[in-house]
């Protein structure tokens, strides 16, 4: 479905390689996760995948048609309510439609408020509903659930995880988080720092958000994941 | 609560001009009483009448042109670098040039008539639209704009749902002002090229020494104000809506 081939991005005019020689696929409905320490290019990753940076070398090729993004920050109309701001992206789309999706995530309580009156999670629910009612083929999640409590984040990794598995939808999720990546994903892709190149790339069979990541298998990957960020750094 | 200090201001302002009324003869401060029969004058009379339409007109017009313009030249100097570049030095000069010399240019390319007051008050308005849309576009928060574009939202969608709501604050307080402004350049014009619209009977008081209608003339003025920025910000509401 998502198929990176060798991309390097680099920045200025003293050349500031950002990301070097990155290649990989994101299948139909997998959950891929890209981890990566703070400021490794994670973001300007997603950012060339979804076509907004432009001036790189290599290719990205998308075989199917929408690509949704949740933001780091919601990025919610604040002139509008829930409802408007995920209307806003699919005009085509019914009210039903509107609400089901709004109901999907939870929100549909709230659809008439503005987004002010929201909590954060709230907000980022919103967000979601907003890529999903688009009619994402791929979702693009750029380290949503940063600014939340633990327990608020775990909730809506189970939401990510539960629309993952109702729908064909594949997703392709940036973290820093070695937990939430393992918890997650089907793949874990791990970067090292600047210039971001792929230092592991493995996948999980169990299923999301029911593993046990104090078994002795995730203590092993977390042990593995953090010796390839520290011996790139 | 604004309402109440609203009212406790103009009971200050109506006191003060009482006490001036009984300390001072008429022709310097005329009383409240004489006012209100010169307003009753004005107001009764179909031609006086006229003369406020004729004044309302101009005051429109020249709203409709600075407000166009000033828009127009803001946007593309909000977006665009070189041309804001351009248009600054213009619009320092516009800003700072003095309406009475702008006024005896207009003189001599319209005469006199009311046309001089229209083309100073739009002058007068075009750089606080001008600047207020140009702040406006700078201040739009590029995220947004960029979650438009990556959800594959039209321009038109974009300029409608972001752009236009994102100016909104800066666009309202632009015209609040250039109304004040408007209000007091055509006003003006009409004083010193005009025998026409309210300026014209302002300057006809003042040639018939009657202040009470000066400062009946004067008030009328400010409801005119009123009563634009009122419909304007109900036609805004409904827009919105």
């Amino acid at each position: 479905m998502l198929i990176v081939k060798n991309l390097q991005k680099t920045y200025g005019e003293q050349s500031l390689v950002a990301i070097k020689d990155i290649s990989f696929t994101v299948h139909e409905n997998e959950i891929v996760m890209i981890l990566g320490p703070s400021g490794c290019g994670k973001s300007t990753l997603l950012n060339i995948i979804s076509n907004n940076i432009e001036g790189y070398a290599g290719s990205v090729e998308f075989t199917k048609k929408r690509l949704g993004y949740v933001f780091q920050e919601d990025r919610l109309l604040p002139w509008k309510t829930v409802k408007q701001n995920v209307q806003l992206v699919n005009m085509e789309g019914s009210d039903e439609q509107v609400n089901k999706v709004l109901d999907d995530v939870d929100i549909l309580p709230f659809k008439d408020y503005f987004p002010e009156n929201l909590s954060g999670g709230m907000r980022q629910r919103c967000s979601i509903a907003r890529a999903l009612y688009y009619g994402s083929d791929l979702l693009l999640l750029d380290e949503p659930f940063k600014s939340l409590d633990h327990s608020l984040r775990n909730e809506m990794l189970k939401l990510v995880a539960k629309i993952n598995k109702e729908t064909t939808l594949s997703i392709l999720y940036v973290t820093h988080d070695i937990d939430e990546a393992l918890m997650l994903a089907d793949r874990v892709i791990v970067l090292s720092k600047r210039p971001a190149v792929v230092a592991d790339d493995f996948r999980i069979l169990e299923q999301p958000m029911e593993r046990n990541l104090e078994s002795e298998r995730f203590i092993g990957l977390k042990k593995r994941i953090v010796t390839h960020l520290e011996e790139n750094t | 609560m604004t309402q109440k200090y609203n009212l406790i201001s103009f009971g200050i302002m109506m006191t003060v001009w009482w006490i001036g009324s009984l300390i001072f003869p008429p022709l310097v401060v005329p009383s409240i009483k004489m006012v209100g029969i010169s307003m009753m004058r004005i107001l009764s009379s179909a031609s006086l009448r006229f003369q406020i339409i004729l004044t309302l007109e101009r005051l429109l017009i020249s709203l409709f042109f600075g407000n166009c313009f000033g828009f127009l030249i803001g946007y593309c100097a909000g977006v665009n670098v070189t041309f804001r570049k351009l248009v600054k030095p213009m619009i320092a000069l516009l800003q700072v040039t003095p309406p009475v010399a702008l006024l005896i240019i207009a003189i001599m390319w319209f005469g006199f008539n009311g046309k001089p007051a229209i083309v100073i008050a739009v002058f007068a308005i075009l750089p606080t639209i001008e600047i207020s849309v140009q702040e406006g576009i700078l201040h739009i928060n590029p995220q947004l704009i960029q979650m438009g574009k990556t959800f594959k939202l039209s321009r038109e969608l974009i300029f409608k749902n972001i752009v236009l709501p994102s100016l909104a604050p800066h666009i309202a307080s632009g015209w609040k002002i250039s109304l004040g402004i408007a209000c007091k350049t055509v006003v003006m014009g009409e004083v010193l090229t005009t025998s026409t619209g309210i300026g014209g009977n302002i300057s006809d008081a003042r040639l018939n020494l009657e202040p009470e209608s000066v400062i009946a003339w004067t008030i009328i003025t400010i409801i005119l104000f009123y009563c634009i920025d009122l419909f304007v910000k109900k036609l805004l509401k409904k827009g919105v809506n």
